[in-house]
């Protein structure tokens, strides 16, 4: 049906108002407030672009990539992989537990994410779960201490709140391919290996891109988890970030940083996607 | 799908990623029901003596309360404002609708990180102080995306014949909207609700930096229990558990049941 431009406006205006107001407007304010010297909370002095430069030339923040690294690339490459095989059995899988595969990859999705992160503390924590029995069975006399607190705890975390989010995508990808191509494939001889490399996987070459991309941002901007599980020594770039705008009130550092990180996300966009080009994994554009 | 193929190997290692990201959730749902005082392995008996506690705390009642009325205003007003924009992007494929429709993903293909320290940069810049407007501004921003997938999915679907039938019968686009197309996406709209009053309800991320000196429920776990967890904890993470998941459950069978697809199929099309 056509909607003539008056009723257009009238439809649409709540969502650009809310996208203008809380997105669009807000960003432009967080570049400006880069471009300042923040102290006790208001911005001050002329013009400047100290705050990048700080961010870019101090050692600190490179070892904040560093630990941002170390939490996000595992944490990405975990959740694709596990996300990839759960999608790919309830898609081509047999049997009854497909379906319920699914029920629980997507109820894993909705369980709330703070409950997600703090389960892993009753688990792994000095007291914890784990501790406890180990003590009690006498494997070990003492707690064993890195368990939580340390960036694998963190990775663990993390693994366990993107993979039903990366699941349930590569779900959708994977159903969504013609099975004309898998048997074809097949019927020429290709064996279930190289139709999964040569086919398959191409095939869902974007969702792979786009959700490798959301688990490696989600992961890298996650300020919580790295703080409740994963120590004083996981510092992050999303933490910095969290901290600078919040009780540390420098919203200057805090903005530039954000948009070194976005600037930072872009540049690994752009890297993977040619490099899932150059290995044949994504196909070229084709429309 | 195809033919199916047997495969032992993989349904054994996606058991073991099931059990992975089940356990942890099963060990705190257990020790919420647990008598001990600690979180020590092993259990000792069931008690209810967690919730009691917690609901009898004042700041719990009123984390709860706000959680609730968050979650409330954010579902009807996503939904509003979703709705009303997915009817345009279905409809019209102009510049302006497809800009919106971009900018509109922003949202969730961004670590909602972004979206807190935007909304902090507002607000220091129009002097407002956090309050439930905040909150639910907040909300809204991360919601609307799932809220437009879920009404698109609809739209796209159902026979546009019905609609054209009308106006070919004399009704103007108003009366078409209200008395065709509305009633054709009610159980979408439903779904949709449900759906974004869950996610509200657990939003944790994006509240933190707007929700000021009151707390939400997330947001009450996160200061009261981040030193050191207890068993306490792991009662108010059976509440933050069961109220999406409930909400989420009602809205996928409804939806299911008269649609044909639930919001599962919805949910795994937000990246793509």
């Amino acid at each position: 049906m056509r909607i003539g431009r008056a009723l257009q406006a009238i439809l649409l205006s709540p969502m650009a108002i809310l996208l203008l107001g809380a997105v669009v407007f807000p960003a432009v304010i967080l570049f400006g407030y880069s471009l300042f010297t923040w102290r006790l909370v208001e911005p001050t002095g002329p013009l400047t672009l100290a705050n990048y430069l700080t961010v870019l030339g101090d050692p600190l923040y490179r070892q904040l990539v560093v630990n941002t690294m170390v939490i996000a690339v595992p944490t990405t490459i975990g959740s694709v992989v596990g996300g990839y095989m759960l999608g790919y059995y309830v898609v081509f899988g047999t049997g009854p537990g497909r379906r319920l595969t699914l029920g629980l990859v997507v109820t894993a999705l909705m369980a709330s994410y703070l409950v997600r992160i703090f389960a892993w503390r009753t688990l792994l924590g000095s007291n914890g779960v784990i501790n406890s029995f180990l003590v009690q069975v006498g494997v070990v006399s003492e707690p064993l201490d890195f368990l939580l607190f340390s960036p694998p705890a963190a990775i663990l975390a993390e693994v366990a709140l993107l993979m039903p989010l990366a699941g349930l995508t590569f779900y959708a990808a994977l159903a969504g391919i013609s099975p004309a191509y898998r048997e074809a494939s097949r019927d020429l001889g290709a064996g279930r290996a190289q139709t999964l490399f040569k086919v398959t996987i191409p095939l869902t070459g974007a969702s792979i891109l786009a959700t490798t991309a959301l688990t490696f941002f989600l992961s890298a901007g996650d300020y919580i988890t790295p703080v409740l599980v994963g120590g004083t020594s996981s510092a992050t770039m999303g933490t910095v970030v969290a901290s600078s705008m919040g009780h540390a009130g420098n919203y200057g550092l805090g903005a530039a940083i954000a948009f070194l990180v976005l600037l930072g996300f872009v540049i690994v966009y752009v890297l993977l996607r040619a490099s899932m080009r150059l290995s044949r994994l994504l196909p070229e554009r084709t429309t | 799908m195809g033919r199916r193929i047997s495969l032992p190997v993989l349904g054994f290692a996606c058991l073991l990623l099931l059990v992975f990201l089940y356990a942890p959730l099963a060990i705190a749902v257990l020790f919420a029901f647990n008598s001990a005082n600690s979180l020590t392995w092993p259990l000792q008996g069931f008690s209810l003596r967690w919730f009691e506690l917690i609901f009898r705390t004042r700041d719990f009642q009123n984390a709860l309360a706000l959680s609730f009325t968050a979650a409330v205003l954010t579902s009807l007003l996503s939904t509003v404002i979703g709705a009303a924009a997915a009817l345009v992007f279905t409809r019209v494929r102009n510049r302006l609708s497809r800009g919106i429709e971009a900018l509109g993903r922003l949202p969730v293909m961004l670590p909602p990180l972004f979206m807190g320290i935007g909304l902090v940069a507002l607000m220091k810049l129009t002097s407002y102080t956090p309050s439930l407007l905040t909150i639910v501004v907040g909300h809204i921003l991360i919601v609307v995306p799932f809220v437009i997938l879920v009404v698109v999915a609809r739209l796209r679907t159902f026979d546009v014949e019905l609609e054209l039938a009308a106006r070919d019968l004399g009704a103007g686009p108003v009366q078409v909207l209200r008395r065709i197309t509305l009633p054709l996406v009610a159980p979408s709209l439903f779904g949709a609700a449900l759906l974004a009053f869950a996610w509200s309800f657990d939003e944790t991320l994006v509240t933190n930096f707007t929700s000021g000196l009151q707390s939400t429920v997330p947001i009450y776990v996160l200061g009261r229990f981040h030193r050191s967890a207890d068993p306490g904890a792991n009662a108010v993470a059976v509440i933050l558990l069961l109220f999406p998941w409930a909400a989420f459950a009602i809205g996928h069978l409804v939806l299911k049941r008269f649609t044909g697809a639930g919001l599962t199929e919805v949910l795994g099309r937000r990246v793509g």
